[in-house]
C-alpha cells in the first residue's frame, strides 16, 4: 500500500520534472463567498483563471470551502484556502496545478529564475516550489524554502529589532513541542518554548534564518524577512527514521547552551525503551536512571535527589502536586505513560518559579490530544491494562485526552507460596486522567488537568490499606502582547490514606489522613528585549491538614476515639527571574523568591521550656488559637543563580548556587514513601527546612553532538532536617515534636555521564559518587546521635551506575539493556545484648554504621512493531523482556527478630529471580 | 512476522514471581566485639552496689557474661578511695560514707588489665516520697509516686520497685509422689511411689516477688515547683495473681541528674519501645564512663550517686473486689466422677489430693498445690505484715 503511494508519487514527479518554472498569478478571480464543495469551486477557479486542476477528488471529497476569493489573486485564493491544512499545491509552466493530500510536490524556489526578491503586498506571499526530480529522496517540507515576510512592511527599512513570537506545534497531531530551541546564527541570538510550545525571540530586522530544534522532532528553519514585531507558527514533524536516506544533521545543543544545570528532560519515548519490571512504561523508574537520583529500595517509587529525602521533590503533574506518586506499593509509577508526553527533573538550577521543595522538581507533563483526528491506544500486560482516548472536541481548537489504567494482580498474589504470609493478600489500583485543551483564539488559551488515582491493599491480614490521590487544575493562557504573556493556575491538590480493619468488631478501627491544598499561581513572561527574558509571578497555596483520626469502625466497636485537630497554613510567594544573555557566549539566568509561611488557626499548640529537650516530659502548657489567628510566621527569601560560559560551539561550562525552604514535611517510618506517611507543616516548635547547593559542571559534545558527555558536582547543605528519635512514634501522635530532631546536613558529589542520542545504539551511562551526612550536634535539643558526629542517612548509597543501552536492529525490532549497580544502603544493626534496670536489652550500633550488600541488576526488553503501513485500523506493537537477567538476590531490606531469645536477621529480596514480562500495545 | 509474533505468544512462560526471605548475618557478627555494661550507683545512705558484665552475641543463646575479678573502687574528689569487693555474679559491694559536698567517680580495672573511669558526679540528695498511690483502672491496679521537693532543684526522678505477693495453693494434697527411675526396665522409664503426705512438703503459703524490669523515670521540668504528682510506676492487670490476697510494693526513689536522665530515657526508648519492623532507627548513646586506655570504646552505663528513699505500701484482695484472676486450678476426677482415675491416668501432671470412697483419686494440678512451681517462696519475708 505504501509502496503503491510512493509509486503514484514517483510517477507524478516524472510527469512534471524539471519544467516547472515560476510565474506570476496575479490574475484575479471572482467567485462567490458561500459554502461551496470542492469539486464545485475548483470547476469555477479553472473557469475563471484559466488553470487547470489535477486532485484525487477523494481526498478532497469532504473539505467544505468558504472563502470570500473576490479580488484576490489565484495564489492568495490557494493559500488561504490551504493554509494550515494537510493540502498542498503546485503550479507549472502549463498553467497546471496539482493539489496533494499529506504530500507535498516540490518545486525551486521562486528566486531560482528570477534574481529580484519577489515583493508582494499580502503579507504571506509564496515562493515557486521546486522539483526535486529525484523519485528515491524524501519529501521534505517546502515550508523551509518558502519565504516569509512578517510584520508591517514600513517605505523605508528600518534598523534594530523586533519580536517573533508564536507556537511551535507538532504537525500530525497539533500538540505543542516543550523545549524546542529557536535560533538565529548571526548574531547567535536562542530562545526556548515554554510548556505551552510558546516562544518568543528578539532579531534583527530583515532577512534571518531561523532554525528551530527539538527533541523527537526534525530539524527545520524558516527563511523570513521581519518588518517588525509578529507572530510566526510553526509546525514540526516528528522524526520519523523509517526512511534510511535522511541524513539528520541533529545539531543538538541543548546540554550546551541552556544555561540552567542538572536539568534532564526525558521524553516518553526514551522512557518506553528502558525495560522495567512488569514491561509498563514507568517514568519514576526511568527518572531513577539518571545521574544523582536514587532510591532505598528496587520496589520503592520514592526517590532521592542528590542527597535529598523523599519528601524533598516536588512533583507536579501539568501544575498540580502529587504527594504519592506510586501504586501497588511502589511496583508502578501514578502516572500513565499513554498521557505523558514528557517529565523534566531539575536537580540543581530550580527555576524561580518554583519553590517548597530543597531537592528537586520533577515536571511530568500530559500531550494535549489529537486536535484533527479520534486516536487511541490501549496497552496490555501481565498485571496492567490500560486505555486512552483522544480526539479533537472541536477540530484544531478543542482536544481532550482520556486515560485509565488499572490492575488485576491479584492472581498473582495467588500465585504466592503459602509460607511467604502473603498468599491471601488482595491489591488493587487504578488512575484516571483527563486533559482538556481549548484555544479561545490566539491570544487565550484554556488548559484543564483531573487526576484521580487509587489505591487498596490487604496484606493477609484483617487490614486493608487505602490511598488516593485527587488533582484538578485549570490553566487560562493570555498573550497581552508579542513580548507578554501569563499564565493563571488554580487547582485543588489531595492526598489521603485510611486503615480499616473490620474482622474483629469490637476492635474494629478507622484510621485516616488527608492533605488537602488549594493552588493559585500566576506566572508572567516577558520578553524584555533579545538579551532578557523576564519571568515573575505570585504563588500562594492554602494547605488544609487532617493529621490523623482514630475512629471506631461499626456499632459493636468499643475503640475510642482519637482525632487530632486539623492544621492550616498559607504559603505565598513571590518571585522574579531574569534570563540575561550577556553576549553570545555568556548568559546568566538569576531570579530571587520570597516565600512567606504563615501557621493559622484554629489550632491547641503545646509549648516547651526553652533550652531544653522537647519530650513528653517537659510539656509545658497548651496555647488555643482560633480561627484566623497567625500562629507562627516563617518567611525568607531564596536565591537561584546559574551562569554558562560557551567556550565554544560544543564545550560550555556552568555554575549555579540556590537556596530554598521547605514548609511541609514528611513523617515516615520508612525511608522510601510508603502509604501511612503522614506529612506535617511547619508550625511553633517545628522550623521550616532550609537548603542551599553550589553546583558547577562542564559540557562537552563530540561527533557532531551526537555524543553528549557532561561532568557535575555539587555541595549542599542542608537545615532543620528532621529525623527521628529513637522509638518515635509517627501516627496519632499530638505532640510529634517531642519525636523528631532538627538536624544539620550536606551532601556532595559528582556525577559523569555520557549520552549518544542518535544511531541505531543509543542511550547513556552515568556514574555518579554522593555522599549525604547529617549530624544532630546540639545537646540542647536532646540526645546527641553517635555522639555529635556526622551519620550516613538512610539513603546514602555512595557509588552508583547505570547504564541504558538501546539498539535498533531494524525499524521494527530493538532491544534495550538496562545494568544499575550500587552501593548497599545503611543500616543500624544490633550488635549485642546485655542486662540493664532488670532486662535484657539489645545494643545497637551507631546509626547506620553498617550497610546492606550491594545491588546489582540487568534487565533486557525487546520491542516488535507491527508493520508500518499507514492506513491499518490498528498498530500494534509487542514488548517483551527479562527484569534482573541474573536473577541475583538484591535485598530488599534486612530486619532482626528475635526468635526463642536469638536476634535472628533476615534478607528480604522482592524480585529475587528472573521476572519475564510482556506486553502487547495497540494503536488505533 | 506474524508467525514469529504469534510463536512468542506460545513460547512465553508465564511469570512466577518469588518473593525470598534468606537467614542475613552481618559481617559485623561474626567478630563479637564485647562492651562492659556498668550499671549502678553510689548510695549515699545505704550498701553500694556496681554490676559489672559485658555483652553477648545477639545471634547465639548465650548467658549473661559477668566480668569478674575485676578492681573496682570510688574514689572522691576529697582523695578518698573505697575498694568494692566482687563476687562471681560479677557484682561489687561496699558500704562506702559517704561526704554530700564532695563529688565521686567510680574506677574500674578488668583482669584483662584494662582501666575505666566514670566522670565526677555531684552526690544528689533524693526528697523523700510523699506517697505511693494506686488507683482502679481498668479493672486492673495502677500504682503511683507522688513526690516533692521544696528546694526545687531535683527535677529529675528514677524509681524501682520490688513486689511480693502471697501465694496460697488452691488445693492441699495427703499425699506425696515420689519419682524413680527404673534402671531395670526403662519402659516406662519412671515409677510413681505414694506414701501419705510429708506435713512439711508442701508449704501453706508462699511469697512470690518481682523487681521491676523497665526504666522508670519522671521529671518536673515543665513545672513552676519540683513536684511529681502520679508519676506511673507499674500496672497489675486484673488478670494478675498479684492482689488474690495480699501485695506489697517497695518503691526506691532516685534523684538523678538531668544527664543521666536522657541517658536512661534513650536507652528506654532503644530497647523497650521498638516493637514492629517499621518502628525508626534507634541510636546508642555514651554514658559518663570511659575506657582511660582507649577513649573510643564505648561503655554502657551511666554512673551516679545520690540517696535512696524508699517506701513501701501493701494492697489487700478486699480493697480490689471483682478482681477477675482466674488461677485455672481444677479438681480432676472429682467425688462425683464415675471414671477409675487410677493413679496412671494422673501422672506426672497432677498430683492427687486423698483417695475417693469408691477409688482412684481426686486430683489437681501440682501448681495449685505446690505454691513454689509458681516461683513463691515459703519463707516469710521480714517486712511482711
Amino acid at each position: 500500500m505504501r509502496f503503491l503511494r510512493y509509486f503514484i508519487l514517483s510517477v507524478l514527479f516524472l510527469l512534471i520534472n524539471l519544467n516547472l518554472l515560476a510565474q506570476e498569478r496575479r490574475d484575479s478571480v471572482v467567485t462567490t463567498s458561500k459554502k461551496t464543495d470542492f469539486e464545485q469551486f475548483i470547476e469555477q477557479l479553472e473557469k475563471k483563471s484559466g488553470y487547470r486542476f489535477y486532485y484525487n477528488p477523494l481526498h478532497f471529497d469532504s473539505l467544505q470551502i468558504s472563502i470570500d476569493t473576490t479580488q484576490k489573486s489565484l495564489d492568495m485564493i490557494l493559500n488561504q484556502l490551504l493554509e494550515n491544512s494537510d493540502y498542498h499545491y503546485i503550479i507549472d509552466l502549463q498553467r497546471n496545478i496539482f493539489l496533494t493530500k499529506k504530500y507535498e510536490i516540490k518545486g525551486l524556489p521562486k528566486e531560482f529564475f528570477d534574481d529580484s526578491i519577489a515583493t508582494v503586498e499580502n503579507k504571506e506571499f509564496k515562493i515557486e516550489d521546486y522539483l526535486l526530480g529525484s523519485k528515491k529522496k524524501e519529501v521534505v517540507s517546502s515550508l523551509e524554502n518558502k519565504l516569509y515576510e512578517l510584520g508591517t512592511k514600513q517605505a523605508t527599512p528600518k534598523q534594530g529589532k523586533a519580536v517573533l513570537v508564536g507556537y511551535i506545534r507538532e504537525e500530525k497531531t497539533g500538540e505543542p513541542v516543550i523545549g524546542a530551541t529557536v535560533y538565529i546564527e548571526n548574531p547567535r541570538i536562542g530562545a526556548s518554548t515554554d510548556q505551552f510550545g510558546y516562544y518568543s525571540i528578539a532579531i534583527p530586522l530583515g532577512r534571518n534564518v531561523l532554525y528551530i530544534k527539538a527533541i523527537g522532532m526534525k530539524d527545520t528553519k524558516r527563511d523570513i524577512v521581519m518588518y517588525s514585531d509578529s507572530k510566526l507558527n510553526i509546525q514540526l514533524k516528528e522524526q520519523v527514521r523509517s526512511l534510511k536516506e535522511v541524513v539528520v544533521t541533529a545539531d543538538k545543543v541543548a546540554n550546551i547552551k541552556n544555561v540552567k544545570m542538572g536539568v534532564e528532560r526525558l521524553s516518553i519515548k526514551t522512557i518506553k525503551q528502558v525495560p522495567t519490571v512488569f514491561g509498563e512504561a514507568d517514568v519514576l523508574r526511568v527518572v531513577l536512571t539518571l545521574p544523582g537520583v536514587k532510591s532505598v529500595g528496587e520496589a520503592s517509587t520514592g526517590f532521592n535527589v542528590r542527597g535529598g529525602a523523599t519528601d524533598q521533590n516536588l512533583i507536579l503533574f501539568n501544575d498540580a502536586t502529587i504527594y504519592n506518586p506510586s501504586h501497588f506499593f511502589g511496583f508502578f509509577s501514578a502516572f500513565n505513560p499513554d498521557v505523558i508526553k514528557d517529565v523534566e527533573l531539575y536537580k540543581s538550577s530550580i527555576p524561580a518559579k518554583y519553590g517548597g521543595r530543597l531537592s528537586s522538581v520533577l515536571d511530568v507533563s500530559s500531550r494535549e490530544g489529537n486536535r484533527k483526528r479520534f486516536s487511541g491506544t490501549a496497552g496490555l500486560g501481565l498485571l496492567t491494562s490500560r486505555l486512552n482516548i483522544e480526539g479533537p472536541i472541536v477540530k484544531d481548537k478543542t482536544s481532550f485526552i482520556l486515560g485509565g489504567r488499572t490492575t488485576y494482580s491479584n492472581w498473582l498474589l495467588g500465585l504466592l507460596p503459602e509460607k511467604s504470609g502473603y498468599k491471601n493478600s488482595k491489591a488493587s489500583f487504578y488512575d484516571v486522567d483527563l486533559h482538556v485543551a481549548h484555544e479561545f483564539n490566539r491570544k487565550n488559551s484554556l488548559y484543564f488537568t483531573g487526576y484521580l488515582s487509587n489505591d487498596r491493599f490487604n496484606l493477609n491480614s484483617d487490614t486493608t490499606y487505602g490511598y488516593n490521590n485527587k488533582n484538578v487544575s485549570l490553566k487560562w493562557k493570555h498573550s497581552f502582547n508579542n513580548k507578554f504573556y501569563g499564565v493563571l493556575i488554580t487547582g485543588y491538590d489531595g492526598y489521603k490514606y485510611n486503615v480499616t480493619s473490620e474482622k474483629n468488631p469490637v476492635n474494629a478501627y478507622q484510621l485516616a489522613f488527608d492533605i488537602n491544598q488549594g493552588n493559585l499561581k500566576t506566572n508572567f513572561t516577558y520578553y524584555l528585549n533579545s538579551k532578557n527574558t523576564i519571568d515573575f509571578g505570585v504563588n500562594s497555596i492554602y494547605y488544609k491538614l487532617h493529621p490523623g483520626s482514630f475512629k471506631p469502625n461499626g456499632k459493636e466497636s468499643l475503640v475510642v476515639s482519637d482525632i487530632i485537630s486539623p492544621e492550616q497554613a498559607l504559603e505565598s510567594a513571590a518571585y522574579i527571574g531574569d534570563r540575561f544573555d550577556i553576549t553570545s557566549a555568556l548568559s546568566l539566568d538569576f531570579g530571587i523568591r520570597y516565600s512567606l509561611f504563615n501557621y493559622l488557626g484554629p489550632k491547641s499548640i503545646y509549648t516547651y521550656p526553652t533550652n531544653i529537650p522537647k519530650n513528653e516530659y517537659n510539656l509545658l502548657d497548651t496555647v488555643a488559637y482560633s480561627t484566623g489567628d497567625l500562629i507562627k510566621t516563617y518567611h525568607g527569601p531564596e536565591y537561584r543563580l546559574s551562569v554558562r560560559y560557551a567556550i565554544s560551539n560544543n564545550l560550555s561550562v556552568k555554575a549555579g548556587y540556590n537556596t530554598l525552604r521547605q514548609y511541609i514535611h514528611m513523617l515516615s517510618n520508612t525511608t522510601a514513601i510508603a502509604p501511612t506517611d503522614i506529612w506535617k507543616l511547619s508550625d511553633l516548635n517545628i522550623r521550616p527546612q532550609e537548603g542551599d547547593q553550589l553546583s558547577v559542571g562542564v559540557y562537552k559534545n563530540f561527533l557532531s553532538n551526537s555524543i553528549e558527555t557532561s561532568v557535575e558536582a555539587y555541595y549542599k547543605r542542608l537545615k532543620n532536617y528532621l529525623d527521628y528519635k529513637s522509638g518515635a512514634v509517627l501516627v496519632l501522635n499530638h505532640h510529634i515534636e517531642t519525636d523528631v530532631i532538627n538536624t544539620q546536613g550536606k551532601a556532595y558529589g559528582l556525577e559523569l555521564m555520557i549520552k549518544k542520542t542518535t544511531g541505531k545504539l543509543n542511550g547513556w551511562m552515568s556514574y555518579t559518587y554522593s555522599r549525604i551526612l547529617l549530624r544532630m550536634n546540639d545537646p540542647l535539643l536532646g540526645q546527641l546521635i553517635n555522639g555529635g558526629e556526622y551519620y550516613p542517612s538512610n539513603y546514602d548509597k555512595p557509588h552508583d551506575f547505570t547504564l541504558i543501552g538501546n539498539y535498533k536492529f531494524s525499524h521494527r525490532f530493538s532491544v534495550s539493556l538496562n545494568t544499575n549497580y550500587s552501593t548497599g544502603r545503611p543500616i543500624t544493626l544490633p550488635i549485642g545484648k546485655y542486662h540493664y534496670a532488670g532486662s535484657e536489652r539489645v545494643l545497637y550500633s551507631d546509626r547506620n554504621q553498617y550497610r546492606i550488600p550491594d545491588n546489582f541488576r540487568i534487565d533486557f526488553s525487546m520491542n516488535l512493531e507491527g508493520n508500518h503501513k499507514v492506513n491499518q485500523l490498528t498498530h500494534n506493537s509487542w514488548t517483551l523482556g527479562v527484569y534482573n537477567l541474573t536473577g541475583r538476590k538484591n535485598p530488599y531490606s534486612t530486619y532482626f527478630i528475635s526468635e526463642n531469645g536469638v536476634v535472628k536477621g533476615y534478607k528480604l529480596s522482592i524480585f529475587g529471580s528472573q521476572i519475564p514480562f510482556i506486553n502487547y500495545n495497540i494503536r488505533f | 512476522m506474524k508467525f514469529f509474533y504469534q510463536k512468542v505468544i506460545i513460547g512465553f512462560v508465564i511469570l512466577l514471581i518469588v518473593q525470598c526471605k534468606e537467614a542475613y548475618e552481618p559481617a559485623v557478627q561474626s567478630s563479637i566485639q564485647r562492651y562492659l555494661v556498668v550499671e549502678g550507683f553510689l548510695n549515699a545512705n545505704g550498701p553500694t552496689t556496681i554490676k559489672i558484665s559485658k555483652t553477648s552475641s545477639v545471634l547465639k543463646n548465650e548467658e549473661m557474661q559477668p566480668e569478674v575479678g575485676a578492681q573496682v573502687r570510688v574514689e572522691s574528689t576529697g582523695n578518698s578511695v573505697h575498694t568494692l569487693s566482687g563476687n562471681t555474679n560479677g557484682e561489687y559491694t561496699a558500704n562506702i560514707p559517704v561526704n554530700i559536698n564532695e563529688k565521686y567517680r567510680l574506677l574500674i580495672k578488668t583482669s584483662n588489665g584494662k582501666e575505666y573511669a566514670s566522670a565526677f558526679v555531684p552526690v544528689l540528695k533524693t526528697p523523700a516520697i510523699d506517697s505511693i498511690s494506686w488507683v482502679r483502672e481498668k479493672n486492673g491496679v495502677q500504682i503511683y509516686a507522688n513526690t516533692h521537693n521544696p528546694a526545687n532543684n531535683t527535677r529529675y526522678y528514677k524509681w524501682e520497685y520490688e513486689e511480693t505477693w502471697e501465694i496460697i495453693p488452691e488445693y492441699r494434697s495427703k499425699f506425696d509422689v515420689e519419682e524413680f527411675a527404673d534402671l531395670e526396665n526403662p519402659v516406662p522409664p519412671v515409677i510413681y511411689i505414694f506414701h501419705p503426705r510429708d506435713p512439711d512438703r508442701f508449704p501453706r503459703i508462699c511469697w512470690g516477688s518481682a523487681k521491676s524490669s523497665q526504666i522508670i523515670l519522671g521529671s518536673s521540668i515543665k513545672l513552676s515547683e519540683d513536684r511529681i504528682y502520679l508519676s506511673p510506676l507499674t500496672y497489675i492487670p486484673p488478670t494478675s495473681e498479684k492482689v488474690v490476697h495480699k501485695y506489697s510494693i517497695l518503691v526506691k526513689q532516685h534523684a538523678i541528674s538531668r544527664e543521666a536522665f536522657d541517658f536512661l530515657q534513650n536507652m528506654k526508648k532503644n530497647t523497650e519501645e521498638l516493637g514492629s519492623i517499621f518502628d525508626p532507627q534507634p541510636s546508642e548513646s555514651r554514658g559518663n564512663i570511659s575506657c582511660l586506655t582507649n577513649p573510643d570504646e564505648l561503655i554502657i552505663g551511666y554512673f551516679t550517686a545520690n540517696t535512696v528513699e524508699e517506701k513501701r505500701i501493701f494492697i489487700k484482695n478486699e480493697q480490689v473486689p471483682g478482681w477477675e484472676y482466674d488461677s485455672g486450678c481444677f479438681i480432676k476426677c472429682p467425688e462425683n466422677d464415675e471414671r477409675p482415675c487410677k493413679y496412671e491416668e494422673i501422672f506426672p501432671a497432677f498430683i492427687p489430693l486423698y483417695r475417693k470412697v469408691g477409688g482412684g483419686y481426686t486430683s489437681a494440678d501440682r501448681k495449685c498445690v505446690d505454691c513454689r512451681l509458681r516461683g513463691g517462696d515459703p519463707v516469710k519475708p521480714d517486712f511482711w505484715q
